[in-house]
């Protein structure tokens, strides 16, 4: 067994190289119909640069940087291609971005320009499958297998994207793609290929997901703030269920959503519904077949985006009906005060606090059913509060993901923050952990639970 | 040289009018923002703090509004004469985003808001404001019995009070949408249960008055102090005992309720019991009568509020005429 | 490259079907902006000549040059393009698309070649007299009126060459003179090549040229001195 294939490794190989592989297909026929062959040098030289910069990750025991730091530079590179490509279709249509004089065209620029993009894409996305695959081989404390599966999965990928070119020489792929639409080619594959999590997580749609769904949350909580709309125990439950939809996680998917589609939206605009310019030319027809040609132009450019946006859409409710939407909201576990104390144990045979799960506790007190959450945070603290806030009522929170969701007005508090007092924060409790026990004064439970939980 | 004066003079405003430049605030917000939001927790809040306190994120926030209102202006005269649907569509949401966005800043950096406390009889007035108001009326709105099944509401309907002015002009004010008097808005942001304490030293009243306490939804406690007296009085309604509820689900009389109280001298629980009988300790009594109800009432004077909600209605409507708009012109598809 | 002497070259062209033989050696040459009417009864092959210049049918040996392009050589696209650019067709049968109008009838022609443009389609109705009848369906019109829509469809992408299979067969002889009028305006304004296949003498004396020919041959090749109208 111990020098199988292990599979996973060969997953987070074959995806880097199918990547590089459309990467390079999509770029070199860009290239092609562009008459600027040369510069796949600039290409080659990025890709190779940063898949041994990558590679050298492999070399250290452990890890110089975390795999949260480098998801969140290769999320910094997947919106920065975003905005990059809005920015070069305004300027193709004819805004002056970058007052682009034509000592700034030289060649020596724009291969500088290929060179940068070109790593700012591929670095973050090795590097970061090069940390992954370290702990990979570190959990199945195999590195040579674990390389060599990557290794296969590259291998395979290669094969596939040449045999592929090969047989179909699909370099007319160049014609459906300017600029800008390449720009936002690389943003997709970005989005839809540089997830680092393994097979638990392939793409970045889940993690834009939450930056999305957390954005709009805030600019409604912001809004309502700024529009004096009291909070829900105020409100009749009618009314509440109404506004309360402008909080939930459906609005906020949907808008979500749409803000992510406006970019290939305005994409769809420029290129598909603005009037065609009038060509000069001296005949009719000349001047039919100019116009025919734009327009066939355009609508090929329009392709690529187009199939974004069904991708995107697709994705999207497929990730949002399996993980964003859906919150974990386990069983609380019976406990009993035992002299004034409540005593949780940190691991026992069916469950254990540190998983980095959602757990709650109960107990009936004058009998009222009290909670209380205990979750891990990202530095491997504990966090124990109460499985209640200070303004809804206590109908207490599911997981999603790295945040804990309010299950009466869907707000999400990121588990890292945890431990603050006040707002729709739970409600911290000071517990005593140590020994392999979680061990919470009953008296502050029950005084947190009825104080604090009034709003003082 | 008056030509290359005026040139000189024009040359901010083709800068602030010129798209190129909202497209680069625009993209530098968004640069900003993402970066933000990626490396931390609460990036919104933190936005919304350097656009109250940092000098320059508001530097850039009404460079971006100037430049905004300018590419209005210019896009309504390149565009006025075109199509008639597409321009009102872009109008408004144009429009709709910029009235949003400065209703969004004013309302961070100018709002004055004031809250307190108030029963029937008060009289108020907002720290800017030279007008007193007298609440003369509060109704809760409170159900008189409430299952505390927990999906139940509480209410039957939304708090509200009236107010009168100086020359006994009367507003009703409610939870939403707050009413405007005057430059004021008012609104409720909570409200709730006083019940009427009376405490007794040797049998002989000493103190009586409202306590404004957070007993509702009830499950909740709360406490009070009586000053001078060392004592904290934790208080929270107590279940009917005959009216059928159960142990998940206890029914409350939220038209005479019953408090349960706890005396605390100290971390020492020296007294317990209902209000149904009276709770002596030491050589004091505390005793219940008849409740009131008390609201809290918050006041913003804030021009950016109406600002605001013009911004989002010419969004919400000025949205789907645009989409439209974009199906229309691709259902004919032809050039 | 173009040569004013032989724009359109037909050099031994074999037609042969299992049976028979369409066409038995064909030889000619037409100038460019030449009216050449080709005569003959039934069966003399007259058609499958006009097919086989037009790309629509092939031949089974020889060669057909138009502009210097060897048209049997062409592939499928490269012979559909060469359609499009270069060659207008009006037959007998009207052919027009019975749900679409007059003016949608020609830009649907302008959409096969580029793109649709309905000023410059009512531009070209007009041109044929049918200003007033743009937005009719054909069914709304007469024969003489529909052959006029094929001639605008037929003219509306500028092609080099006019080829008509008995254009007139369907109309009586005032409509004739009309269409015939109007074509010989047209001709004379655009300088277009036409060959133009008949068997009706009346319509043989309109043009440049009239070709005779006879089971399979051709066996008479006579310049007209002087057209019926102009001039």
């Amino acid at each position: 067994m111990i020098n199988s294939i292990i599979y996973e490794a060969q997953l987070i190989g074959f995806k880097e190289g199918i990547k590089a592989g459309l990467v390079w297909l999509v770029f070199y026929s860009y290239l092609l119909s562009n008459d600027r062959k040369s510069l796949a040098k600039s290409f080659y030289t990025g890709i190779s640069l940063s898949l041994l910069l990558g590679l050298s990750f492999l070399l250290f025991p452990e890890s110089p940087v975390s795999g949260d730091f480098i998801g969140n530079i290769i999320s910094m590179s997947f919106a920065l291609f975003l905005i990059f490509s809005g920015a070069a279709l305004y300027h193709a249509s004819g805004v002056d971005l970058f007052v682009f004089r034509d000592g700034m065209r030289s060649e020596f620029v724009i291969r500088t320009l290929v060179f940068s993009l070109t790593v700012i894409f591929f670095l973050p996305d090795f590097t970061g499958s090069a940390v992954y695959l370290n702990e990979l081989a570190e959990l199945k404390e195999n590195t040579f297998m674990t390389a060599v599966s990557a290794a296969a999965g590259i291998m395979i990928a290669a094969v596939i994207i040449f045999s592929f070119v090969r047989l179909y020489k699909p370099f007319w792929l160049g014609s459906f793609f300017a600029f800008p639409q390449l720009l936002l080619f690389l943003a997709m594959v970005k989005l839809f290929g540089s997830g680092i999590k393994g097979i638990s997580e392939l793409s970045l749609i889940p993690s834009v997901q939450r930056g999305f769904i957390k954005f709009i949350h805030d600019l409604v909580h912001q809004t309502f703030v700024m529009l004096m709309v009291p909070d829900h125990p105020l409100l009749k439950k009618t009314t509440w269920d109404f506004i309360g939809t402008f909080f939930g996680p459906g609005f906020a998917s949907i808008a979500s959503l749409f803000i992510l589609l406006a970019l290939p939206a305005l994409f769809i605009n420029h290129t598909l519904f603005r009037p065609l310019p009038e060509p000069p030319a001296r005949t009719n027809i000349a001047r039919r077949k100019t116009r025919a040609l734009m327009l066939s132009d355009r609508r090929k450019k329009a392709v690529p985006v187009i199939f974004f946006m069904v991708f995107i859409i697709s994705a999207w409710f497929s990730y949002g009906g399996e993980k964003v939407l859906q919150v974990y909201d386990p069983e609380p576990r019976p406990v009993v005060a035992d002299n004034g104390v409540i005593v949780i144990p940190l691991k026992d045979p069916v469950t254990d606090v540190m998983d980095g799960r959602l757990h709650k506790f109960s107990f009936v007190h004058e009998g009222e059913e009290v909670r209380v959450m205990v979750i891990k945070k990202a530095d491997n603290s504990l966090s124990v509060c109460l499985d209640a806030c200070e303004i809804c009522p206590p109908s207490g929170y599911g997981q999603r993901d790295d945040h804990v969701v309010c299950l009466y007005c869907s707000t999400p508090i990121p588990v890292n923050t945890l431990g603050r007092a006040g707002g729709c924060n739970p409600v911290p409790l000071a517990a005593d952990i140590g020994d392999g026990f979680i061990r919470i004064e009953l008296k502050e439970i029950i005084k947190k639970w009825g104080f604090v939980n009034s709003g003082r | 040289m008056n030509n290359i004066g005026y040139q000189i003079l024009k040359l901010p405003f083709t800068i602030l009018s010129s798209r190129a430049f909202l497209l680069w605030l625009a993209g530098g917000w968004l640069v900003y923002y993402v970066s933000l939001a990626i490396w931390m927790d609460e990036a919104f809040a933190f936005f919304v703090s350097g656009v109250e306190k940092t000098s320059l994120i508001q530097a850039l926030f009404i460079l971006f509004l100037v430049s905004g209102y300018l590419n209005l202006i210019r896009g309504i005269k390149v565009r006025f004469s075109g199509n008639k649907i597409g321009f009102v569509a872009w109008l408004m949401l144009s429009a709709g985003a910029m009235l949003y966005l400065t209703g969004f800043f004013l309302s961070i950096n100018v709002r004055q808001f004031d809250s307190r406390l108030a029963g029937e009889g008060d009289v108020i007035r907002p720290s800017w404001s030279s007008e007193n108001y007298r609440v003369v009326d509060l109704s809760p709105g409170i159900k008189s019995q409430y299952k505390k099944s927990g999906q139940d509401g509480l209410l039957d309907h939304e708090p509200e009070i009236t107010l009168i002015d100086g020359l006994d002009k009367a507003y009703r004010v409610g939870a939403y949408p707050p009413v405007k008097i005057g430059r004021t808005y008012f609104h409720i942001l909570n409200y709730g249960i006083a019940p009427g304490v009376e405490l007794f030293e040797n049998g002989r009243l000493i103190q009586s008055g409202y306590m404004a306490l957070r007993l509702l939804p009830p499950g909740r406690s709360d406490y009070f102090d009586i000053m001078p007296y060392p004592y904290r009085f934790l208080v929270s309604l107590a279940p009917e005992t005959d009216h059928g509820g159960t142990a998940q689900a206890p029914v409350f009389n939220l038209e005479n309720p019953r408090y349960s109280t706890r005396v605390f001298s100290g971390e020492k629980v020296i007294a317990e019991g209902d209000s149904g009988e009276a709770l002596s300790f030491d050589r004091f009594a505390l005793g219940y009568f008849r409740h009131t109800y008390w609201v809290q009432l918050e006041a913003a004077k804030d021009p950016g509020i109406p600002i605001i909600k013009y911004g989002i209605f010419l969004i919400v409507f000025g949205m789907p005429v645009y989409l439209l708009r974009l199906v229309i012109a691709l259902l004919p598809f032809r050039n | 490259m173009t040569n004013n002497k032989s724009f359109i070259q037909v050099r031994n062209l074999v037609k042969e079907y299992k049976t028979a033989y369409a066409l038995r050696g064909v030889s000619m040459t037409v100038e460019k902006g030449q009216w050449i009417n080709i005569m003959g009864p039934s069966g003399s092959g007259k058609s499958t000549l006009l097919n086989i210049i037009g790309g629509l049918d092939n031949s089974t040996s020889g060669d057909v040059i138009i502009d210097s392009t060897d048209v049997e050589a062409l592939d499928e696209d490269h012979l559909a393009i060469f359609r499009r650019e270069q060659i207008g067709f009006i037959f007998q049968q009207s052919h027009l698309i019975p749900y679409l109008t007059a003016v949608e009838n020609v830009m649907l022609a302008q959409y096969f070649h580029s793109m649709a443009d309905e000023e410059e389609a009512g531009e070209a109705l007009k041109r044929v007299g049918l200003g007033q009848r743009l937005h009719h369906r054909p069914s709304q019109l007469s024969g003489g009126e529909q052959q006029r829509i094929c001639i605008a469809r037929a003219l509306i992408n500028s092609p080099g060459i006019l080829l008509a299979d008995e254009p007139t067969g369907n109309l009586d002889r005032d409509n004739t003179e009309i269409i015939l009028e109007l074509l010989d305006s047209i001709h004379r304004e655009d300088h277009f090549t036409i060959v133009l296949v008949t068997h009706d003498p009346f319509v043989s004396k309109w043009g440049d040229r009239v070709l005779q020919m006879e089971d399979g041959h051709i066996v008479g090749d006579e310049f007209i001195k002087e057209r019926v109208k102009g001039a």
